[in-house]
């Protein structure tokens, strides 16, 4: 029965935790940036080659 | 020429710190507070979310282009003391893992600052780090004396890119932060190869100290020196400028240049007596004297920000 871990496990798991958190933090960040471009007013949906309301609506101004 | 590392020296697994140091760090902070000093100074302002993220994607742009520089370098850092206990001369990491670090880091810092910020920001960026690894690193380097005074200019680009980041171009005063980089650079480097010219002599990197002896880049240095001072006085008469700026600059240019007056009135003999204590005291206050510039550039901006009766200080740049 092995009682003890080897030590490269601890090492490993250290690396692993390190990774987690910058992937999060990565997350965490796009997030954010996009919540502070919307609030200011950035298109929220880009030209996609299909007719949209809005799109309607603007020519209907115009 | 860096299989050789992977062949020789059998890796352990790396730890985290392995792949943070071989990031640069002391670099990166250089990079991220003259890049910060830069959009803090832009005439245009950007929330705070934006900026901080920005400059994340340029810490980890300058991270990336370290990574690939000691990937290509790895030869030359082995025979190197100062360089021999890096991540992957150490055989902490294998150059493959570089690499890979490098070109994946270099892609998402790029592409992210586009996102977060403008396309010219991430040009900018990316040729920031094509300019650290192709030119300096792989041609400049090895090839010429002129290595690090063009290949300075790699460094001198962050406070433009932060710059760019709030104002999407470039502007007169972006460019005069980048000058005050590039020409602070050759005599930075040069204090510090006079004391490490045994490393560069070993590792055949043709360093002006290698190339055309202490006494000559003793007078190299006292010439950028002076060009460097007139550089930053003339700076203090310029948007990003002011009182604060000149009464902080004049001083720490005086002790600059009286410092690499010394330098160049010393024989090798003198400085080898006291183990370099002069050139090692001058290359530390070089670190000190670009932090301070830019210290306080970010200072004078806050000030006009907060108090629109500032002291009239005539702007002729």
């Amino acid at each position: 029965m092995i009682l003890k871990e080897h030590e490269i496990y601890s090492r490993r798991g250290r690396k692993n935790m390190w990774l987690g958190g910058i992937m999060g933090s990565l997350v965490a960040v796009i997030f954010l940036v996009t919540v502070v471009k919307l609030a200011n007013g950035s298109k929220m949906q880009a030209f996609d080659h299909s007719l949209r309301p809005e799109m309607v609506e603007s020519d209907k101004k115009n | 020429m860096v299989e050789i590392q992977a062949d020789i020296i059998e890796h352990e697994e790396p730890e985290a710190s392995d792949y943070f140091e071989l990031l640069k760090p002391k670099v990166m902070r250089l990079v991220v507070f003259t890049a910060a000093i830069g959009l803090l100074a832009a005439p245009n302002s950007i929330h705070p979310v934006i900026a901080i993220a920005s400059l994340l994607c340029v810490a980890i742009g300058a991270g990336a282009a370290g990574a690939l520089n000691m990937w290509w370098d790895a030869d030359i850092d082995l025979i190197m003391k100062r360089t021999s206990t890096r991540p992957i001369p150490s055989g902490r990491i294998s150059s493959d893992q570089a690499l890979a670090l490098g070109i994946i880091l270099s892609i998402l810092s790029v592409m992210m600052l586009g996102l977060f910020a403008n396309i010219f920001a991430a040009g900018l960026l990316a040729f920031t780090i094509f300019f650290y690894v192709v030119i300096y690193s792989m041609w400049l380097k090895r090839a010429t004396p002129q290595n690090i005074v063009i290949g300075g200019a790699a460094g001198a680009f962050p406070p433009m890119i932060g710059w760019s980041i709030a104002s999407g171009g470039v502007g007169l005063e972006s460019i005069l932060m980048f000058l005050l980089i590039f020409v602070w650079t050759p005599p930075h480097f040069w204090t510090l190869a006079l004391f490490m010219n045994q490393d560069y002599s070993k590792a055949k990197v043709p360093m002006l100290t290698v190339t055309h002896g202490m006494i000559s880049t003793r007078k190299h240095i006292l010439v950028y020196t002076i060009a460097l001072s007139i550089l930053a006085v003339a700076m203090a008469f310029s948007s990003v400028g002011g009182p604060l700026y000149f009464a902080v600059c004049v001083p720490l240019n005086i002790w600059f240049l009286l410092g690499s007056i010394k330098i160049m009135n010393r024989t090798d003999e003198v400085s080898l007596a006291d183990n370099f204590k002069l050139e090692k005291k001058i290359f530390v206050f070089s670190i000190f004297y670009l932090f301070a510039h830019f210290g306080v550039i970010g200072a004078e901006t806050v000030i006009k920000a907060l108090s629109p009766y500032y002291i009239a200080w005539p702007e002729i740049i």
